[in-house]
């Protein structure tokens, strides 16, 4: 069986271990995550909604996976660790199911597994699990022996980052979303362009996300708790790494300045103006770059300030 | 096309910047720094020929350039680099701040503001530590007052001193170009005088910096403002009335990204290869462009042609191209 989860998804740790189960409890499954080469060029769906371009490109990849798979899992993502998600991800499996019901051909009749995903803990975990699996392999599936994975430990992330950074004198902490810092395409090859220059790249998805949320905690002084996940991550690496790894520049990478980010960007700036050591700091906004070579011009240009080669 | 001059003996630096809309250039005599030469020319969408008029320039010149290093920046920096034969391609942000630290060696703040680009750069005890160019908004910037000088039916070189005329600024958003012309009609509509059009055009853009581009940064005097935009006398004014702060504006204020791209190249260690500047002048080249289909990249591969002939990509991202072995 031909299962599709689109590759945007594998950016959340949960996701990443929802997959491993499924890899370890039902062999026969065979997972896809990104659309065959035929249609690498992603239609246009007829409806994104008024979304990011990751939340559209999401959607895309959905849509592309749907002809060439039996199943396409687009789990309602509410809350992970205790965190909201964006509210898009929410709307995620309905907008995908608006999109395949235009669909012609028997693609409009593919399933779609849209088992809402509202976690805090670990017996949250297991319901949601059962559930999930009972949607793909049939309602008769019996509970598994095996508990879900866990999470990777956080010294074994440790040990991945020093190796990830081996060889590398300097790092630029990159903090952003999992989907911007993860995709290639949305992160518009900053990554590859900062290690082609020689720098080491730390990102929140480096660390443990109960680090992370600890670390943000220390910011909880709005009138209510920031509860957004992605905004605690970031703003929880920041403060950690800054204080952990001393990065020679921090960028912060958003697609667009919505809500959540642009508070986040504002939070940021704050901390930042703060710290007493004044390392450079960059903000990229994805949708304001119509064209790499913009991206390209301002790494440049960020890495010269590090470097401090206008020093006469 | 005339033949390159065989006898240069004028040690030089060369800067070249190539902009969305201007050209320009500065030369550098290489013992003593002094400018020697120093162009601004439109780019009119094609760069290769504004080089090469540029590089025809030089080759005029009686006094026979020998060009040691050379430079390039803008936004076609890489382009301009291939055709001239130089490894030393440096970003815009960069050349300006070396050429506001030449001219300026105690500049806090550097506005910039060009056909398609403004920038602000913030230095401190001599470095640069902190930076932002606008995105994809070109309101406040020299097309947009080009723009809106051609609406009025002004010279956009006469603007400044319109400006300065106004007793009354008009009030126009500097939030977009759509914008800020729905309500230059609807100020023209009413009767409201064109320098005071022009006058409020000048407010909202120098707003319109503080607020998108500035954003917030910490503006300390001095200023130096550079970029063609600087000529416009109103929009000098209306930044020190804005910010607080003298602005200076130097001479060659116009050509300074070309001007800190030749510091860059006199600044240089190590060999450097052969100029081939004048080449552009024996033989014809040519750009064209093509869509990568090999990933969902899908990136726009430039290739630059020699008498019909391939010479080199740029631009693909994995560098399936740019990085292939020569054949």
């Amino acid at each position: 069986m031909k299962v599709g989860l689109p590759m945007e998804l594998l950016s959340f740790d949960w996701i990443r271990r929802l997959k491993e189960d499924i890899h370890a409890l039902a062999p026969q499954v065979e997972l896809c995550h990104v659309p065959a080469a035929t249609s690498a060029r992603r239609p246009v769906p007829l409806s994104e909604g008024d979304a990011c371009f990751p939340f559209k490109k999401m959607v895309r990849t959905a849509m592309a996976l749907l002809p060439q798979v039996d199943r396409l899992v687009v789990p309602r993502l509410v809350r992970l660790d205790g965190h909201l998600l964006c509210p898009n991800f929410r709307a995620f499996p309905d907008l995908v199911a608006l999109n395949r019901d235009r669909l012609p051909g028997p693609a409009r009749k593919i399933p779609i597994i849209d088992t809402l995903v509202d976690i805090t803990d670990a017996g949250d975990e297991e319901r949601v699990r059962l559930l999930l699996l009972r949607a793909l392999l049939g309602p008769e599936t019996a509970p598994p022996a095996a508990p879900f994975p866990r999470p990777q430990s956080a010294g074994h992330k440790a040990a991945a980052l020093q190796d990830k950074l081996r060889g590398y004198d300097r790092t630029i902490a990159l903090i952003g979303r999992a989907y911007m810092v993860g995709d290639a395409h949305l992160n518009m090859g900053i990554p590859a362009i900062l290690a082609s220059q020689g720098y080491g790249i730390v990102t929140p998805q480096d660390f443990d996300f109960s680090d992370l949320d600890r670390a943000a905690a220390r910011d909880d002084y709005y009138a209510k708790t920031m509860y957004w996940r992605g905004a605690r991550e970031c703003l929880g690496a920041f403060r950690h790494i800054c204080a952990e790894h001393e990065p020679a520049g921090i960028i912060y990478l958003l697609s667009f300045n919505c809500g959540v980010d642009a508070l986040v960007r504002i939070e940021l700036m704050s901390l930042h103006k703060k710290l007493a050591n004044k390392i450079p700091m960059m903000v990229l906004v994805g949708d304001e770059h119509s064209q790499q070579e913009h991206v390209v011009t301002r790494l440049e240009a960020f890495l010269d300030v590090i470097d401090g080669i206008t020093t006469s | 096309m005339e033949s390159p001059p065989v006898n240069r003996t004028v040690p030089v630096h060369l800067g070249i910047d190539v902009g969305s809309v201007t050209t320009k250039m500065v030369l550098l005599a290489a013992d003593s720094g002094e400018v020697l030469d120093h162009v601004y020319l439109r780019t009119s969408g094609d760069p290769i020929r504004s080089i090469r008029r540029v590089m025809n320039r030089l080759a005029e010149d009686e006094r026979h350039f020998e060009v040691l290093a050379a430079a390039t920046t803008g936004s076609g920096r890489t382009l301009a680099a291939k055709l001239i034969g130089t490894d030393l391609v440096k970003n815009e942000i960069t050349t300006h701040t070396l050429a506001a630290l030449t001219i300026a060696p105690d500049v806090q703040t550097i506005i910039e503001i060009g056909g398609q680009d403004s920038k602000i750069i913030i230095v401190r005890e001599r470095m640069a530590i902190d930076f932002n160019m606008n995105t994809v908004c070109a309101a406040g910037t020299g097309s947009f007052l080009d723009q809106q000088a051609g609406r009025l039916g002004v010279k956009v070189e006469e603007m400044g001193d319109m400006a300065l005329a106004s007793q009354s600024p008009a009030s126009i958003s500097g939030r977009c170009t759509v914008f800020a012309e729905t309500d230059m009609i609807h100020k023209q509509q009413i009767g409201v005088g064109r320098n005071d059009i022009v006058a409020g055009l000048c407010q909202s853009l120098v707003r319109n910096y503080l607020a998108t581009v500035a954003r917030g940064k910490q503006i300390l005097a001095p200023v130096v403002f550079q970029g063609g935009v600087a000529a416009n006398q109103g929009i000098v004014k209306e930044f020190e009335k804005q910010t607080g702060h003298p602005v200076k504006v130097f001479p060659y204020y116009g050509v300074a990204g070309a001007y800190g791209a030749a510091i860059y190249a006199a600044k240089a260690r190590g060999e450097r290869p052969p100029f081939q500047g004048f080449e552009l002048l024996r033989r014809d080249f040519s750009v064209d462009s093509f869509t990568c289909r090999k990933c969902e990249e899908e990136c726009t591969v430039l290739r630059l042609y020699r008498e019909a002939k391939v010479i080199s990509f740029w631009n693909d991202r994995c560098g399936r191209y740019s990085e292939a072995p020569k054949k």
